[in-house]
């Protein structure tokens, strides 16, 4: 399975982003290029998980003001930049379901669904996909989000492990054990 | 179990779209907002506390003054005690001592003991300096505290050199005061002598007198009055006595 790209730095533009760090830590005026950088990535990172897009663009700006407020905190030891600006990511996103009642949302294309009956060896029938899409919505919140991050955002074990706060090979067997019960889900 | 939105093939939002809506200053603005106000700076805490600090310690000196007073009368009192009972430099020292809190008190009406006759000292032991009693230490109050007891050469009370206590200028309280009269009284080696004298000059008579002596003799100072120069208000003073060493 094809894996997120922009998730894959080299040394050098590993080290530029902390050059790009630096500098904003320093004066936050200079946070500029890092937002530019991950804006979009953030963004769709939210919307993903929310069906109204104003807030979600809202939503966006709320993490990076609270990345700038606690870019003193972060430090590279292994996490990349981006992994640390989705747990805020995540975690405003949750203060958004509390505080704004937005609904929680699962964005699914047909693709993601036709992969994932593959991978359940079924027949890639429209009754199967219906039934599918159906179950997504019975998982439990952590299952889903690995679900979404891995089969819909193709994200790695690793870029996983790092935005939840686990291991790789924690993240693995979870999202294994969470495509197990979306199987269960289906075969009822 | 909390219903979650599905939405199947939900038309994609094109990067351009998204990059549109970047809006940075949005962002340093949310962030300034977030910068903890002025009051819950730590440097602002630091601030209140040290004006605090001066504040009580200067309401405590304020208010210790009145009690100070009277411990410079009994001190007084203590004085005119035979000196082999009370060593002189511990008496110089808690005199100095009180003269320094006396110093950053304004005007205030004085509240000393009634003197009582003087006897003259058989022995005077080597009476401290002018100098012991300046103040070392910087004063809390950052302003130059003014005078407020009568003096004659910076010696507020005890052993004055013949010199400084005939020196033409006098009795002294600050700038502000002019003193305008006095009672003088001593024990010369022929008589007891008391009389009342106008301004602050210490008369010529009273110089020869005791350099005729020549003896240390003590001269008590009473019923010093003086009048502010600015105000114009009439101000009294306590007795003080100086043991002029010829």
């Amino acid at each position: 399975m094809a894996v997120n790209p922009v998730y894959h730095q080299t040394d050098d533009r590993l080290q530029d982003e902390m050059m790009l760090i630096r500098r904003a830590k320093e004066d936050p005026e200079r946070f500029g290029p890092l937002y530019t950088k991950y804006h979009e990535q953030i963004f769709r990172y939210i919307y993903q998980r929310m069906d109204d897009e104003d807030l979600a663009f809202d939503v966006t700006s709320q993490v990076f003001i609270k990345a700038m407020k606690n870019l003193h905190k972060y430090e590279y030891r292994g996490v990349p930049f981006s992994s640390w600006l989705y747990r805020i990511a995540k975690s405003e996103l949750y203060q958004a379901f509390r505080d704004r009642k937005a609904r929680k949302t699962v964005s699914v294309e047909s693709m993601h669904l036709f992969e994932m009956i593959e991978e359940m060896e079924e027949d890639d029938s429209s009754g199967n996909k219906k039934k599918l899409f159906r179950c997504l919505s019975l998982l439990k919140d952590d299952d889903l989000q690995l679900i979404e991050m891995r089969y819909f955002e193709k994200r790695s074990y690793r870029e996983i492990g790092e935005i939840i706060e686990i291991t790789e090979n924690n993240a693995k067997v979870r999202t294994f054990r969470a495509l197990e019960r979306l199987k269960k889900l289906f075969m009822k | 179990m909390e219903k979650i939105n599905t939405i199947l093939d939900r038309k994609p939002i094109n990067s351009e779209y998204i990059n549109s809506k970047q809006d940075f200053n949005k962002v340093m603005n949310g962030f300034q907002k977030l910068k903890p106000p002025v009051y819950k700076q730590a440097w602002f805490y630091g601030a209140v506390g040290l004006a605090a600090v001066a504040m009580v310690f200067t309401a405590v000196s304020l208010t210790s003054t009145d009690d100070d007073k009277k411990i410079i009368a009994s001190a007084d009192v203590k004085k005119e005690a035979p000196l082999e009972q009370e060593p002189a430099e511990k008496t110089a020292v808690l005199v100095a001592d009180l003269s320094d809190q006396e110093e950053s008190v304004p005007e205030v009406e004085p509240v000393l003991a009634k003197s009582t006759l003087v006897k003259p000292a058989p022995v005077v032991e080597k009476p401290p300096t002018v100098e012991r009693r300046v103040v070392e230490e910087p004063p809390v109050v950052p302003e130059t505290p003014k005078i407020t007891q009568p003096h004659i050469a910076g010696v507020f009370g005890g052993a004055i050199e013949f010199a400084d206590f005939c020196d033409p200028v006098g009795i002294q309280v600050n700038k502000d005061i002019a003193i305008v009269e006095y009672t003088i009284h001593y024990m010369s080696c022929t008589q007891d002598v008391t009389f009342k004298m106008r301004g602050g000059k210490i008369p010529q008579g009273v110089c020869n007198e005791l350099r005729n002596c020549g003896e240390q003799i003590e001269i008590d100072f009473r019923n010093v009055k003086g009048y502010n120069k600015k105000t114009g208000k009439a101000v009294a003073f306590g007795n003080f006595s100086l043991v002029p060493i010829l």
